[in-house]
């Protein structure tokens, strides 16, 4: 089950922090297939989860420069997994573009490979996007790594120690590491082992994904909330409110009152869909509860689960593996997804 | 009767003519949503393919 994804393509920096734990000092650059936005690493990025995790999946688009033996590697993590931030393993890059698991979280050396583990085969291509996801379990003496490269797995390890930083079998948060290699990351996905719906992942490989994003484009049915200016649809897509969230807003304190908004097309993407998330930037000014909904063209809604709003602007999102279909949910097409609409519910 | 002479303010006669009090404040028991954005987890198939850069090679 999908538990957080960004495309990085439409916060800026300096409101990451809306979505991330953190505004890293750092910056947006064009992104995979030269579209949208990816996050240069080089400045540390850190969530924390929702939910303590211990055996989980990741995915993303790996990109670095320079040359090989990059020297500016030989003490670059690049992920490090932590428990009440302590770190458990982390993801290494070697001078040469090998990835690798370690079990050392220190500084001033190379991080040595995780013992019953090794290397990965496949060097990561300069001024190139790799495809890389993973799975860790993390457990003391049953834990376990194995990681895909472009599609093919090439780190596969059963019955190590992947608890090498406290004496829980999990994980708490994740932090992507500024290091010497000039990476930046698009398309992150992470998801856990429980079972969904849809081509909702729960295992590995998931395969390789970009991650598209669009905003809304007019208002749809219904529209019953109140816009401080505009429409509601013009002010959820105003990016002045990425910038400085709040400039204006749609606002209700009446339990039942839902925004539906029709939405920008995929940008041209035509693969199969893994899953869709709705993301809202919102804030309370009591103790209101909202949840997200996709309506189909039918007029079938699917409801997200309850959402705490939080007293400061924050980016909550929701997952949706499947289309509302008619009330009997289906898988995502381009078509159905294109032709939803998405918004969110006053609950109470 | 003449008209009612105009009179020139006294020294040091300080006149106000309005008062506007503006204050920004968001209103209590509102939920407020400022921005939306759909992410769509997709495999980059035809599309992708064309936009990809190709790589030629002479022989």
């Amino acid at each position: 089950m999908m538990i957080f994804m960004d495309g990085f393509d439409y916060l800026p920096v300096t409101k990451f922090a809306e979505k991330w734990d953190n505004n890293p000092g750092a910056s947006v650059v064009t992104g995979v297939y030269s579209k949208g936005k990816a996050y240069a690493l080089t400045a540390n990025l850190n969530k924390t989860l929702a939910a303590n995790q211990t055996t989980f999946f990741m995915s993303f688009h790996l990109h670095l420069g320079g040359s090989y033996p990059n020297t500016s590697l030989f003490n670059s993590y690049l992920l490090f997994f932590t428990d009440g931030g302590t770190a458990q393993l982390t993801l290494c890059m070697d001078t040469s573009g090998h990835l690798y698991f370690s079990d050392k979280s220190g500084s001033g050396q190379q991080p040595s490979v995780m013992p019953g583990t090794s290397a990965s085969s496949y060097v990561c291509p300069l001024n190139s996007w790799t495809w890389v996801e993973f799975k860790i379990v993390i457990n003391n003496t049953t834990g376990a790594v194995s990681l895909y490269t472009n599609a093919t797995q090439t780190i596969n390890a059963t019955n190590v120690n992947t608890r090498n930083g406290t004496t829980n079998n999990q994980i708490t948060a994740f932090n992507f590491v500024a290091g010497g290699g000039g990476f930046q990351i698009d398309s992150f996905h992470m998801w856990n082992a429980t079972s969904s719906t849809g081509n909702d992942p729960s295992s590995l490989p998931y395969g390789e994904h970009v991650i598209d994003t669009e905003t809304a484009t007019s208002n749809g049915s219904p529209i019953q909330w109140t816009p401080s200016t505009g429409t509601n649809a013009s002010v959820v897509s105003n990016a002045t409110n990425l910038t400085t969230p709040g400039t204006s807003s749609n606002s209700s304190a009446t339990p039942g009152q839902s925004d539906s908004f029709n939405c920008a097309a995929l940008s041209g993407w035509a693969g199969t869909i893994g899953i869709v998330a709705v993301n809202t930037i919102d804030q309370t000014t009591a103790t209101n509860v909202l949840k997200h909904q996709v309506t189909d063209a039918g007029s079938s809604v699917l409801s997200g689960p309850n959402i705490t709003q939080n007293s400061s602007y924050l980016n909550h999102q929701t997952f949706f593996p499947q289309n509302p279909g008619g009330g009997t949910p289906t898988n995502w097409t381009p078509t159905n997804r294109n032709n939803s609409q998405f918004g969110y519910n006053l609950v109470s | 009767m003449p008209d009612d002479p105009i009179v020139a303010p006294l020294a040091g006669t300080s006149r106000v003519t309005y008062v506007a009090i503006e204050t920004s404040i968001v209103p209590t028991g509102q939920s407020l949503v400022t921005y939306v954005a759909i992410e769509t987890s997709i495999t980059p198939t035809a599309a992708a393919a064309q936009i990809q850069p190709q790589v030629c090679c002479i022989t």
